[in-house]
């Protein structure tokens, strides 16, 4: 999961936007999701990273670049 | 790994039509229960088994999915979109042909999901436009009608896209008008060139649009609109309907503090990856479990269970205990849920209740699922929440109903997701209210547009800024990927155990509904 995400964030601009929201879906643990946030961090040192729970189905992982 | 699934295999699959021709040969053998003309009754019944033979299908054509992630629900909408059709139809009583279309036009309408919903929504308007005055429909009433049809669906889309639902649409129009052309007058004779005529126009549109071919599959609103016409004509012989349950709908919802409770016995959620002993199997999972523990769930793949369930406080460490016996643990995990409860519940009260809106002002109905997600809408001011999104698009009705219950008659509509959009500008057109729709594509985008609004503005200007604000926010979403393809020179790879790589990267969002292809390497969604 770390792997998609991080490529799907370099794919859309993640090295160029400010604030990265991580929304986590039904079935994902918390600690998962700050998980990926501190590996999108590690890449990008100074893309500010929060973590919220979406709770939807369906996807696992929504996230947002500002 | 699976194999790549290629083009040609699933567009074989399509392909193997000879079944389809021969089942048509056989309906040809028989006896038409239609004269040279149809009445109301006759057309409802041929409604019935349109939804008939598609619900059959249903899965199916949900499988004909252009990006292999879970949102493959254009089947689930086009049935539940003619069971709206058939339940107002058969509630107003069978009268004349004309009032039957009009009921079905009426229902569909209101019943509409999904885009490919909203699009057979305006294919029944405009048969029912064709067929008005008709006491019974005769050939050439056919014709004309499934000419007006094609015409309204045009009409409906903002940019009409060729190998979609709307292709096979127009060319079986166009052998309808062909046939009255050459003195056909047998109304069974006419559908019955229209079914093959939209079989072939099916198997077409993947050579209409590139990203079909690509992925390998039909396009899936076509093959929708190719059984409730193979359905119709099953209908005309006689054929009894394959299943005319009602489906469950789910309503829309708005919500009104939900609760963050934990119920008794949820303190602990504890998640076990377990590669199972010889001769063990998810049955003994469960009698291990239950016991224990509440909302168990267990997925299975590779020989690799993944055991989720949740435990009182204290019996945490009982589930590794008890599963090492039927197995190697490769990995556990625990989390302390009520912990987890009271700290969101001390750092972010929830509303009580969605945002209160006075006479005059400005409201947003907004569409989203997921608990958390309701939950900060609603704090952000959403008036209105309509539960739906990807695999559960709500219904235009519901739509419109959350926007008359607002009290206010300004609205701004936020679809959340490209496949609920067409449905939000029906429900738009359908209210007395001044609504406007503010695209956004993802709860994310929606969640950016519900920052701009301003309750003392007006809808136009709210929309504007709304739109604007979208235009700073760029999505994307990770979904488990439900087979291998290659899409956009990116291999997409479903592997079962293997979580690292059960996760796909929805290239380019989803398609708009209509299967639009974005431009290779563009990747995610929204816009900035």
């Amino acid at each position: 999961m770390g792997e998609a995400l991080l490529s799907l964030l370099a794919a859309v601009g993640g090295g160029e936007a400010e604030l990265l929201t991580i929304y986590y879906g039904a079935g994902v643990l918390r600690g998962e999701a700050e998980g990926l946030g501190e590996r999108a961090r590690r890449v990008w040192p100074r893309l500010e990273v929060e973590v919220l729970e979406g709770g939807q189905p369906h996807r696992p992982i929504v996230f947002s670049l500002e | 790994m699976a194999a790549r699934e290629t083009h040609e295999d699933r567009g074989t699959r399509w392909q193997a039509t000879e079944l389809r021709q021969r089942a048509l040969a056989r309906l040809r053998g028989g006896i038409p229960v239609w004269g040279e003309a149809i009445d109301g009754a006759s057309l409802l019944r041929a409604a019935l088994g349109g939804q008939g033979r598609l619900r059959a299908k249903r899965e199916r054509v949900n499988a004909l999915n252009v990006f292999p992630v879970p949102d493959g629900d254009t089947g689930t909408n086009m049935v539940l979109t003619m069971q709206a059709a058939c339940d107002k139809a058969r509630a107003d009583g069978t009268g004349s042909a004309a009032g039957v279309a009009a009921a079905l036009a009426q229902g569909a309408l209101m019943g509409a999901r999904g885009n490919s919903g909203v699009i057979l929504s305006q294919l029944w308007r405009g048969l029912a436009l064709g067929l008005e005055g008709c006491q019974e429909i005769r050939a050439e009433d056919f014709a004309r009608a499934l000419r007006l049809a094609r015409d309204t669906a045009y009409q409906g889309v903002l940019r009409p896209v060729e190998g979609t639902i709307l292709t096979v649409a127009t060319d079986a129009a166009a052998e309808a008008g062909a046939a009255v052309g050459e003195g056909l007058i047998s109304v069974v004779d006419l559908l019955e060139r229209v079914v093959r005529a939209a079989e072939q126009s099916v198997r077409r549109t993947p050579d209409l649009l590139p990203v079909l071919k690509q992925a390998g599959v039909v396009d899936s609103g076509g093959a929708g609109l190719f059984y409730i016409l193979e359905g119709m004509l099953r209908s005309a012989y006689g054929e009894k309907l394959e299943d005319d349950e009602p489906e469950a709908t789910t309503s829309p919802r708005i919500p009104l503090g939900l609760l963050t409770e934990l119920e008794e016995g949820q303190d602990w959620e504890v998640v076990v990856d377990i590669r199972l002993r010889d001769g063990a199997c998810t049955h003994d999972l469960q009698g291990l479990l239950d016991p224990i523990g509440t909302s168990l769930q267990i997925g299975e793949g590779d020989g690799v269970c993944r055991v989720h369930v949740h435990l009182a406080e204290g019996r945490q460490y009982e589930v590794v205990e008890v599963l090492r016996g039927v197995g190697t643990v490769l990995r556990a995990a625990l989390e302390n849920l009520r912990d987890q409860v009271e700290a969101e519940t001390r750092d972010a009260p929830r509303p009580a209740a969605p945002a209160r809106v006075q006479p005059g002002q400005t409201a947003a109905v907004v569409v989203a699922s997921g608990e958390g997600f309701i939950r900060l809408v609603t704090s952000l001011g959403a008036a209105a929440v309509v539960e739906g999104g990807p695999l559960m698009n709500p219904s235009v009705q519901s739509i419109l109903e959350a926007v008359s219950q607002v009290p206010t008659d300004r609205v701004v509509l936020l679809p959340n997701d490209p496949n609920v959009l067409q449905a939000a500008r029906q429900a738009a057109q359908l209210s007395h209210k001044q609504v406007a729709v503010v695209p956004a594509e993802s709860v994310p985008q929606g969640i950016a547009a519900l920052l701009a609004l301003d309750p003392e503005e007006g809808v136009e200007e709210v929309a504007a800024e709304m739109a604007e604000a979208l235009g700073h926010v760029r999505t994307g979403e990770l979904a488990r990927a439900t087979r291998s393809v290659r899409i956009d020179g990116v291999d997409v790879v479903e592997r079962a155990g293997d979580w690292n790589h059960r996760w796909s990267i929805e290239v380019g969002g989803r398609p708009n509904g209509r299967g639009l292809a974005q431009p290779p390497g563009c990747r995610g969604r929204g816009g900035g």
